[in-house]
This record gives structure tokens, sequence and C-alpha cells, in this order.
């Protein structure tokens, strides 16, 4: 198995190989469903800790209120309003940035058939950065009013900068490795762009940039969460959809074309699906790197390269590792917060590295 | 309140030393004084030509009544509405931060170059070893910083050769800053105060803001934490119920010679909109306000203190807008125009 | 008639490399195409299964017309075993395998696709690697994981692209075995792009020669391994040979250089006996 899900009894060397791969994939649905119930008890754990001193009891009763009314418990207001705005919109949206950025990293390092891409590969993090950029910096805004038009500038470059890539891609070729490249090309495009915006910024401008680029979990909101799961709800199934296309495309383009998968379609919307998961996320929480880049390595160490377990295990994957860091984040030095992309770039990367040093094999090349 | 008095004393004492050290004999030669970064700087006297980048330096000049001696400033500087006798002036760089373009101050060739000294910015030793070859000194002057202010000005003075003028100015800030601790109400209690800088951290101890706070009799709910810039834990603000909600206003329109509070408004409104702030006590009251960076920084950030014990203490007899508009007309010789906390307290 | 190639016609952006192809596999037959790099092997094989479009003519497989038909049909029909396998992220033999079901299959795996599966991993006796990865197989038996992958497909017609060039003596011998038996017993057409010579004559029911985009001469091998096919298409000066019916070349000199000595013996005539058995 290309996978570390072996089991304890049966040794698979001794069955007929239909039956063993049965069992195999049988092991993998199984880790599937522990690590969904394993996010939900984050969940619930996450949601019965903070900075607030809310016992679980009055955790519990200030969900039960809202839950189950006919209980007609009575609450303080502001208990209400910390566990119900505050905290379950900010797990929530921890979760659905998690598994997006989880799955959208997985289907882009498929599609590119490569493993350091990221869902953010296509300039999409240079391109919301940019936007936010000009709307704390330059109050230049191509949509929306207020405090939405950070949100919707940085929407739209990402995705602008995804367009131009897949346009580039239509007219030049649509092998992985151009579109890693002009993905690169605008990176350093929109970052130069950013350092210039960057430059002329007040210090006041200034210090909301780098705060809006280390990526938090403050936005959180109803409206935030829903537009992320709505956008996670869309391209979940179509990805998941693709998982024979990305399996075939792991084994060369015109291997893929032999098996009667068109490569250049399958690659085109499979990182126009990740892009916008990406921009819609980032508009939301800035920059959260990391988990794209992490949570499939993981869950391809675990699950093996069968994109129909993959795809999810590193969405659920990735949800479990925002999730814990923003809760370590925000309890850890109450009554500071820190935010969860320090978090995450603070505890992963060592642990990140030292998964690679221990693995002999190489996993890519 | 006799705190004060003795670090008035104490700052004449400084100056007056400072002075002794360092005068010359009648009339010409040398002025050897330590400056904000603490480096010994010798400057020729009297100085009369000067360039200058930090706003609040520009600003005691024009106070201590020299603007004249000003041949060079900065982009901020040119900006500021409040500094108008300036504007005309050369502008030798964008901002006191970063440095100079060398050529511009090198073909002005001021006998002096004044900028800041400790802000993390600023490079003061870099900056005069560059200006070194054109033997023109550079004397960090912050001005910035309420502990160092009353020094920062008497070296100003002792500068200018306008040391009288520069203990009335001490003298002036330290009155209004009697009558804003006289007012408080003796056993009042201040009330719980959340203040937030431009960036959306919390002040904690260790912090002006928070220093000022404090001496207003006011309660900030993050005395706890332990630095003075913080992301603050939205569930703490919701539980600890700030009756007073400051926000220092940098990047709203605010301030010297604005007069619509439109801006203002859509600011405060974003900022009570944050999930659960309806219920805050200061939402509530609507006791949110924000601070212009006219006094939220700089040397009118005395005049902030008067303002907070306003807000603190609804419906005592003090009025910070009156100083602050002694200090305009009287000091820096422009008009007094512009909203400066909003909602007025 | 499995496999029927007519006037196929292909350009490169710059240059022509197939002028007017036709040729005809029947099933049960391996046709072994030769000839010089850049011949146009490839492109042939390519333009065969679709990954190419060729500017003229026509190919069809069985009744249909390859350019009518949807890729996914396509692959149902025609199976694919490149020349390697980019070294990639790690699979387990049988999921490599499994991917030839991917015409077949939209999400889930039948019982039948595992069956299919298995069954061809135990035609070519690799029902051990079953579980291994598949980067850390030898490159023979790599070689017959990815002709086992072809197979999975259920094709009536088999391409082959160079499927033992990577290989050792054993290896190639084994590996063109096993093509040969299966097409034979599955009824399939083949057509194998092969560069050496003596094993395309030796596992090849049919020969062709592709000389500058064209078939220079097609037929058995022993009608087709002539001195003066050799010459025109490889402008080489060679022996030819026999044994037990199988035709073998003994290359000896690029046209217009120097013969370069025998390894063994003096003897210029043809009684060298062939070693490969």
């Amino acid at each position: 198995m290309a996978g570390t899900l072996r089991p304890r009894g049966v040794p698979l060397e001794g069955l007929p190989p239909a039956e063993a791969y049965r069992a195999a994939a049988a092991r993998k649905a199984l880790f599937l469903f522990l690590a969904l119930g394993a996010v939900g008890g984050m969940a619930l754990v996450a949601t019965a800790v903070g900075g607030a001193r809310l016992g679980i009891g009055e955790v519990a009763r200030a969900l039960g209120a809202r839950l189950l009314p006919f209980l007609e418990l009575s609450v303080p207001r502001s208990d209400l309003a910390i566990v119900w705005h505050l905290r379950l919109p900010r797990i929530a949206l921890g979760i659905l940035a998690g598994f997006g950025l989880g799955l959208a990293g997985a289907a882009m390092q498929g599609a590119l058939r490569n493993p350091l891409v990221s869902p953010f590969t296509l300039g999409v993090s240079a391109g919301a950065t940019l936007g936010a950029s000009l709307a704390i910096v330059a109050g230049f805004g191509l949509v929306g009013a207020g405090r939405y038009v950070v949100m919707g500038n940085a929407f739209l470059f990402a995705m602008g900068a995804c367009l131009i890539i897949l346009a580039v891609g239509k007219l030049r070729g649509v092998s992985p490795e151009s579109f890693i490249l002009v993905g690169i090309a605008l990176t350093y495009l929109f970052g130069a762009a950013t350092s210039v915006l960057q430059y002329l910024a007040e210090e006041g401008d200034l210090a909301r940039v780098v705060h809006w680029m280390f990526g938090s979990l403050a936005g959180a909101s109803r409206e935030a969460v829903l537009t992320v799961a709505g956008v996670i709800g869309m391209a979940f199934p179509f990805l998941l959809k693709a998982s024979w296309d990305l399996n075939a495309l792991a084994q060369g383009d015109e291997v893929a074309r032999a098996l009667g998968v068109n490569p250049g379609r399958v690659r085109m919307a499979v990182m126009a699906l990740s892009s916008l998961i990406a921009a819609t996320i980032t508009c939301f929480t800035g920059l959260i790197g990391f988990v794209g880049l992490v949570a499939p390595h993981i869950a391809r160490l675990l699950l093996g390269t069968d994109h129909r377990y993959l795809l999810p295990g590193a969405g659920l994957l990735g949800a479990g590792l925002l999730l814990a860091a923003d809760t370590v984040g925000r309890t850890l030095f109450s009554p500071l917060v820190i935010p969860v992309g320090i978090v995450i770039s603070v505890v992963g990367a060592p642990f990140f590295l030292a998964l690679l040093l221990r693995r002999r094999r190489a996993i890519w090349r | 309140m006799r705190r004060y008095r003795g670090l008035v004393v104490l700052a004449l004492v400084l100056g007056l030393a400072g002075a002794v050290w360092g005068m010359p004999p009648q009339g010409q030669g040398l002025l050897r004084l330590v400056d904000s970064a603490g480096r010994v700087v010798e400057l020729p006297q009297p100085l009369e030509r000067v360039a200058v980048l930090n706003p609040p330096a520009a600003e005691i000049l024009l106070a201590l009544g020299v603007p004249e001696a000003v041949v060079g400033i900065s982009g901020t500087i040119a900006r500021k509405p409040e500094l108008s006798p300036y504007a005309h002036l050369p502008q030798l760089a964008r901002s006191a931060h970063g440095e100079p373009d060398l050529e511009l101050v090198m073909e002005l060739s001021p006998q002096a170059l004044i900028t800041y000294g400790t802000h993390p910015a600023v490079d003061v030793e870099e900056l005069a070893k560059a200006l070194a070859p054109a033997a023109i000194p550079v004397v960090g002057i912050d001005a910035w910083r309420l502990e160092t202010l009353h020094r920062d000005i008497f070296l100003l003075g002792l500068m200018f050769g306008r040391l009288e003028r520069a203990a009335e100015l001490i003298v002036f800030f330290h009155e209004a800053w009697e009558a804003a601790l006289g007012a408080i109400p003796a056993g009042a209690e201040g009330p719980r105060v959340y203040a937030e800088h431009h960036g959306g951290r919390a002040f904690g101890p260790g912090s002006e803001w928070h220093r000022l706070i404090t001496l207003a009799g006011g309660e900030n709910i993050f005395a706890d934490a332990p630095v003075p810039y913080f992301d603050a834990d939205p569930e703490l603000i919701l539980e600890r119920d700030p009756q007073v909600v400051l926000l220092d206003a940098r990047g709203v329109e605010l301030g010297y010679g604005v007069t619509d509070p439109a801006a203002a408004e859509v600011y405060i409104a974003e900022v009570t909109a944050r999930p659960g702030w309806g219920l805050l006590s200061a939402v509530q009251e609507r006791r949110v306000y924000l601070i212009s960076p006219s006094i939220g920084s700089g040397p009118r950030k005395v005049f902030l203190l008067p303002f907070l014990v306003k807000i603190f203490y609804p419906g005592i007899e003090l009025d910070p807008e009156g100083w602050l508009s002694r200090y305009h007309e009287e000091w820096l010789g422009v008009a007094h125009t512009g909203i400066f906390v909003w909602p007025e307290p | 008639m499995k496999l029927r190639i007519r006037g196929v016609e292909f350009h490169y952006p710059a240059r022509p490399v197939l002028r007017g192809i036709s040729l005809e596999v029947r099933g049960g037959e391996v046709l072994g195409l030769v000839g010089p790099n850049g011949a146009g092997k490839t492109t042939l094989l390519r333009c065969i299964n679709r990954v190419l479009r060729p500017r003229r003519g026509t190919i069809l497989v069985g009744k249909d017309d390859v350019g009518k038909l949807s890729p996914r049909v396509l692959a149902r029909k025609i199976g694919y075993v490149p020349q390697a396998s980019p070294h990639g992220f790690p699979a387990t033999v049988f999921e490599v395998v499994l991917l030839g079901r991917r015409p077949y299959v939209s999400w889930a795996v039948s019982p039948r696709d595992r069956e299919v599966v298995a069954e061809v991993l135990t035609l070519l006796g690799l029902e051990k690697f079953c579980n291994r990865d598949f980067n850390e197989l030898s490159g023979g038996e790599r070689q017959k994981v990815l002709i086992a992958r072809a197979l999975a497909q259920e094709p009536e017609v088999l391409l082959l692209d160079e499927p033992t060039s990577n290989l050792d003596l054993r290896h190639q011998l084994e590996v063109l075995g096993l093509v040969r038996s299966i097409v034979k017993e599955k009824g399939m057409a083949a057509v194998m792009a092969i560069h050496d010579l003596n094993l395309a004559a030796r596992f090849s029911d049919k020969l062709a020669f592709l000389h500058r985009g064209k078939i220079h001469d097609v037929g058995e091998p022993a009608e087709v391994l002539t001195q003066e096919n050799i010459r025109s298409v490889y402008g080489v000066e060679a022996l030819i040979s026999e044994d037990s019916g199988i035709p073998y070349i003994i290359p000896l000199a690029p046209i217009g250089a120097h013969p370069s000595p025998l390894p063994s013996g003096p003897s210029q005539k043809a009684s060298v006996k062939c070693r490969c058995d």
C-alpha cells in the first residue's frame, strides 16, 4: 500500500490482489470517517475553550439556549454573543478554510503533477495581497464599500491573476511547467506592485496591510462562513468527480490522453476551481499559507495517491490543522491572540521538515 | 500633581545644566549638547539655517517663534495644514522615516539637520555619517514621546536661544495637565476603557496611551497584557465590557482642518458593527470615540489627557478644546479649526 | 481486419512527418514498426490513438473511424503502452493497472474491474507485486505493469512505443514473448514501434519499414529484411542471415565508410550463429 495504513492482523501479501485492494480501500474509507469524527471532536473542544472565563457548562447552556429553545434556558447575553457570534463562526471558518485549502492544494498538486505547488501557486496569493494593498493604501477598490472594499478587491485581483494564467494557457499550451512558470512570473509582478504600494504607504496603512498578510480568522462572521461553505460545497463534488482524471494525469499527459482523459481541459478546470476556493477563503482570512501545501503531503503519506481518498483526506487534515492552530493561537497567550497564519508557520514548518527528513524514500523525484 | 511641578523644575535644571556645559562665549562658537538619541552633538551658534524632517520638532520650533530659521522640511511637514508657515520650503524627504535625499540636503547646506532621535524607522548615526562629509551635524530631537517632551523642548530652546519661551511653553503644557487632573472629581471611579490603534491592535501597559488612560483615572481592560501592542481576544472585549472605547484614528479623516465628521461616523459605525459589540456598554451608551492624529501623537498629545478626562467624566467643568485653541492661536499662530475628537465629549 | 490505416498524413507546424501511410493489421497479428530515429514511428502511433490529429487519412478500428469516437470510447478500443512512465507520486501496482479501467469507470470500482485487473496481473506474472510501490520495481517489471494497464483497457488494438529500449536481455525476451502470445490469444491487433531490428524480426508477424514519413516496405520479416532495404532505410551495409526460419541482421558499416572488423573470425559470409535463445 502506498501509505501507512497497514492492518494489524492480516498481511496484505497473503491476499489475492482483488481482495487486498478492497481491504485497503475499506481501510482508507474508515480513516476518512475517523478523521471526520476527529475534526468534529476538535470543534467541540474548541467551542469549550477560549479567552473568556466560560466554563463548559456555560458554553453548553449558551449552545442549548439557541439549539433547543423549548428548554427555555436563561443565559447572559454576553455568553450568547461570545459563543454564537465569536467562537462558533471562528471555528466554522477555521474548519472550512482549512478544508478548502487542503482540498485545493491536493487538487492543484494532482493537476500540475507537482508536489511543490499550493493553491496560491497561480498568483492567487500575490493577486489577493495586491488587491488588499490597493484597497488599504490607495483606497482604490473596484467593488464594495466600507470594509468590503478590501475583501472584494482581494478576491477580484486573485481571480484576475488566475484568469490571466488560464488565458495564457489557452494560448501558449497547457503543460504543467508553463502554468507554474507563468504563475511565478505573475507572483513577482504583483509582488513588485505591492512593494511599491507598501513603500508609499503611511505608517497606519502599512501596518494594516502587514496585518492582513498574516492571515487570521478574526474576520469570521456568518457571511464569511456561508460564502466559503457555499463555494466549497459547489466545488467539492466537481473535484471529487475529477479524481479518476487526476489519477490518470499523474501518469503523464500522453498516457492520460490514451486513457480517454483530456489533460488540458481537466488541468484548467481543476486549477480554476482550486483558485476560486483559495481566493474566496483568502479574501476573508488574509494569507494563510502552508496548509495548502502540507495537508496534501501528509494525506498522501497516510492515504496514498488515489485522489478519491486523497482529496477529502487532505481537506479534513487541513481543517484539523487550521482549527488546532487557531485554538492554540487564541488561548495560549491570553489576552493576546496570535494570528493563525503565524501559528501555522511557526509550528508547521519545523514539523514538515522533520517529516521530510524522516522518510528515507523520496516522495517525488 | 506635585510630581509634575517637580518635573518642570528638574527639566529646567537639566536644561540649564546642559546650557552651562555647552554655552560658548557670547555670540559665536559651538553649542555642545546631548540629543534624544544620547549622542553628543556640536552645533554652530547662532543657528539660523536648519533643516527639519520630523513634524513634532517643526511644531515646537513654530511654537518657540523661530520658523524663519527653518530652510528645509519633509513632505509630511508640508502636508500638515497647522504647519502652514513651512509649506513653501523645499522638501528634502518624503518623511522623516528612512533617508532624505542627501544631495538635496548638501545642496541646501543647512547648519544642522533635525530629525527623530529614537524612532525605529530612523537611523541617526547612519544619517550623521552620510552628512559628515558636508559638515552638517545631525541632531535627534524626538518631540513625540511625552516622557521626554520637556527635555526636547528645552533642547530646542537652547539651540535657538529661546530658553525663556521654551520654559513658558512647558509651563503652558503643565497648566493644561494640572487643569485636567484637577478636574477629576474626587473619589470618582473612572470607566473601564478599551483603546485600539489604527492597526487594529490594543494598547497595553508600556504604551503611552495606557499611561494616559490610567492617569485620567480610567481602567484599561487589558491592564494585564504582557506587551504594549497586541491583537486582543475579541471574547475578552465582550467579557470585560468596556464603558468607553477609544480609537486611534490614523487613516481616517479627522483632526486639524477637518470640519466634516462623516468619515469618522463611518469608521465608528464599522467598528461598532463587529460581532457582539452591540452588547458593549460603550456602544449602547454611545461612548465610542475616535481620536484624531492631531492629538493622538506628537506634542499635542499633551492635550489628549484633558480630552480623556472630559470623556471619562461627562459633565465636568473642563474645556480641552479651549486649551488646544490657545495652543494653536497663541503658540503656533494658526487658526483653530477642526474636529479633534469625535463625537465631541 | 482489426486495424486499417489509410492515407494518413501528419505535419508538425514546420515540417511534414508522415506522408500517405497505409497499413493493415489483422486480429492476432503483431506489426513491427521499424525505421531510423525521426522516421515518424512514434508520431504514427500517436495518430492511431488520436493523441495527434492527422491532416488527412482515416484510421479504422474494426468498423469505427477513430476520428469520430469520443476519447473515452476510443480508450476502450485502443490500449497504449508508453516507453516509460514518469517517476511520480507513489502508487501501488494494482492502482496503476486499475487506471486502465478508467474508460469504463465513473466513480466506484466494480467487482468486474477488480477481476479484470487481477486477471491481467496473473497473466503477466505480477500478482506478487500487486501491493508494492510501482516506483520500486525494476525496469522490466515496470514495463510489464504498463502493458498490464493497457491490457486492462480490454482493447482491440494494442500500441507499444519502444517497449524494450530500457530493458536487459532477459526482460526484452520475456516482454516481447508475452506481447506476442497475449495478442494471439486475445485476437488483438498490435502495432509495435521498435528500433532493434532483430527483436522486431523475431517477435513480429509483419514488419513495416518507415522511412522519411513513408512506408518503404511492409511484409513478413523474412521477405522484407533484405540488404537493399537496410541500405535504403538506414544507409547501412549489413549481412542478413537466418536461423530456424528467423531472419537476423548483422550490421557491418555505414555506407561510405570502412567496414568495421567483425568480433570473431575473418569470414564475411553469413554463418555466424545467433546466440540469442
